[in-house]
């Protein structure tokens, strides 16, 4: 079993083909050097004898036989021109001098094999000619070829079974420090899995392949621990915050139920009934789009549009009931500010703005809308002159289902800056909040749709 | 006129079917996808009830295979609460509206009424009057009179006051009208329909006899001649 899961491990297997690569290569390294080595050395004395034969039987065509027999004879070592073995065959078939055993030679070039006197082989490269009716046959010792050659295949042999030694250490170190890496992640994975989701990949220094895996791994754990805790946001927020409702709703129906036997009364409790539903299932909406939108799903919808247009027209459609409540609403835009986003959104983004500085502000306070831009950076401000919002409470506001002490009284769900905060992030904007002194200004800063883009 | 409801839920079928039924309609059901697609593409129907869920085939392969095959027999989508991308997907596939469930039964059929008229009112798409009773439009010149005496309005109210004088004897309901006079397709807490309808009504019948502008209680506005 251990061999199997050894030989099914990607790094052992990497490791494998990179020693078997390694071993061939260096194998026909060494290979290509052993014959480059053969062929010069064989070249080198099948020149010597060339170059000794061709001497030889030029003294021979200008001196006679008994002038390169008395050459052969001198038992001068230093003479390049003495062959290490010789044999002359006068034309009367005698053999005039030199070793008989080369007497079988062919014609020509060829290689052949002496018997020595110990029994032992000579290799040898020898030359056959006729010459002057006789015979010269000279012949070069190439016992050296072989020695070289046997020297060559020993320390290839020996180089040959480091080099694999070599690989298969380097393999399995390479394999059990991919295992050790990968181990690491899988332990934490598996840990994960088992339900601490807050465990993270330990990343290295070093930068490495591994580390930027491991920091993506964590990238995406902290995204869905966020997702994760959004969702469990989302669960306990309706868990809280629609009991209330529903505990009303159930209280009125009981009272009707209990009470006095009225067609008009019980017309009227079923009109209260529908509408406290109506705000249930808007609460529930509104609930399931913010978790939507921070889900990031919308983003594919996502075109250029123009922001000044978008911040007019609800500006516009909020003047007559603001007006209703002696209040000014003046929008100052920039015109033609375009952004990537989804229209509905933004509809609603500023809206919501709207509606809160409305709902928040007691009747008469003046409202302002602006739009304005900064190189590629535009603002989209909205600000009153109400009551503000203190600095600690001003991080809380964004938060589902918060209301401050001043607005409990007051109509809406909870959810309208929730929504705020959600369609911002989603289209990549900042929101502050500032003090208007008095009152409160929202600003949100985005940067400006590329012109060609979209 | 008649209606095809394709809901595989049996009580909101039930809830469709009998509450247009009761307003005089004749209604067919069909329960899944496939059965939808037999019987819309016999023609007669006035228009198609489609929900987004369906099991097998679902509601938008089913306006998909209509469009496909030709028809254009007017769809209104039922999407699920909350699904946000399901108003621009319905209306990619094919569909003419759509409303979210749960819903009012008067927001249901003040829309299919909407949709059933709409071939009608394209046909008239290019005319540049509108003429409701004594009051009229001119569409190019954006001018309103009733009886013959200007009525200055404001961009907002002359394209509300459009919107009501193509659906003319219709009802409108709130959430049309933020639609297709605001493009607010989320229902704001604050009156803006009211309030603009209210000074609508200032201009166009506080000095006139009879009032055509009115208000159906629970379901939306109308007007009449």
């Amino acid at each position: 079993m251990a061999r199997s899961r050894l030989l099914s491990s990607a790094a052992f297997r990497l490791a494998a083909v990179y020693a078997v690569i390694f071993a061939v290569s260096a194998a026909s390294l060494l290979g290509a050097v052993y014959v480059l080595v053969t062929r010069y050395d064989q070249a080198r004395h099948r020149q010597i004898v060339h170059t000794q034969s061709v001497n030889l039987l030029r003294e021979a065509d200008e001196d006679g036989l008994g002038e390169i027999l008395e050459h052969l004879s001198a038992q001068d070592a230093d003479d390049q021109d003495r062959p290490d073995s010789f044999l002359l065959i006068g034309p009367d078939g005698r053999v005039m001098a030199g070793d008989e055993r080369l007497a079988d030679t062919p014609l020509g070039l060829s290689d052949i094999t002496l018997i020595q006197s110990d029994g032992a082989p000579l290799p040898m490269m020898a030359v056959r000619a006729n010459v002057q009716g006789g015979v010269l046959v000279v012949a070069s010792d190439t016992a050296d070829l072989l020695t070289l050659q046997r020297e060559m295949q020993w320390s290839f042999a020996w180089a040959g079974g480091l080099t694999a030694i070599l690989a298969i250490l380097g393999g399995a170190a390479t394999s059990i420090l991919f295992r050790s890496r990968i181990g690491m992640v899988t332990r934490t994975t598996r840990r994960i899995v088992g339900g601490e989701l807050s465990e993270r990949v330990s990343v290295s220094p070093n930068d490495d392949e591994f580390d930027r895996l491991a920091m993506d791994v964590n990238a995406m754990l902290d995204r869905i621990e966020s997702l994760m805790e959004g969702l469990r946001q989302v669960s306990n927020d309706i868990a809280h915050d629609l009991r209330t409702p529903l505990t009303r709703l159930r209280q009125r129906l009981e009272t009707v139920r209990n009470g006095p036997q009225a067609i008009a009364l019980y017309q009227s409790a079923l009109d209260a009934a529908v509408e406290d539903t109506d705000e249930i299932l808007a609460t529930f909406a509104a609930l399931l789009r913010i978790a939507q939108i921070e889900a990031g799903a919308r983003k594919a919808g996502f075109q250029r549009v123009d922001l000044s247009r978008i911040v007019a027209n609800v500006a516009e459609a909020f003047t007559p009931s603001a007006e209703d409540q002696g209040r000014r609403l003046t929008a100052r835009i920039e015109p033609d500010r375009s952004v990537s986003g989804d229209p509905e959104l933004l509809t609603q983004l500023i809206s919501n703005l709207i509606e809160n500085a409305l709902s928040h502000t007691p009747e008469g306070t003046p409202i302002e809308v602006a739009l304005t831009s900064l190189g590629d950076r535009i603002d989209v401000v909205v600000s009153d002159r109400g009551p503000g919002v203190p600095e600690a409470a001003r991080d809380k506001v964004f938060r589902r289902f918060y209301r401050g002490d001043a607005s409990r009284t007051s109509q809406g769900n909870g959810l309208g800056l929730a929504l705020v905060a959600a369609i911002a992030d989603l289209h990549g904007m900042s929101i502050a909040l500032e003090d208007a002194q008095p009152g409160l200004t929202v600003r949100l800063s985005l940067r400006r749709a590329p012109e060609a883009t979209l | 006129m008649k209606v095809l409801v394709v809901e595989d839920d049996p009580r909101i079928a039930d809830y469709v079917c009998d509450g247009l039924r009761q307003q005089g309609h004749v209604v067919d059901h069909a329960g899944n996808g496939r059965d939808a697609l037999f019987l819309a593409l016999e023609p007669g129907h006035d228009v198609l009830v489609v929900d987004r869920m369906l099991p097998g085939m679902d509601g938008l392969a089913v306006v998909r295979a209509l469009r496909a095959s030709g028809s254009g027999v007017p769809i209104l989508l039922l999407t699920a609460l909350g699904g946000i991308d399901d108003r621009v997907e319905g209306l990619n596939a094919g569909a003419d509206d759509y409303l979210v469930k749960p819903f009012a039964f008067s927001e249901l059929s003040a829309r299919l009424a909407a949709l059933a008229r709409r071939p009608a009112i394209s046909a008239r798409q290019h005319e540049t009057t509108l003429k409701v009773g004594t009051l009229e439009m001119d569409l190019l010149r954006r001018a309103v009179t009733r009886e013959g005496r200007p009525i200055e309005l404001q961009p907002r109210e002359f394209r509300l006051l459009e919107v009501l004088m193509r659906h003319a004897g219709e009802v409108v309901t709130r959430t049309m009208l933020l639609e297709q006079v605001w493009e607010f397709h989320f229902d704001p807490r604050t009156n803006i329909v009211e309030t603009h309808v209210s000074r609508l009504r200032g201009k166009i019948d506080r000095e006139f006899g009879a009032p055509m502008l009115h208000t159906v209680r629970g379901a939306g506005y109308s007007l009449r001649g």
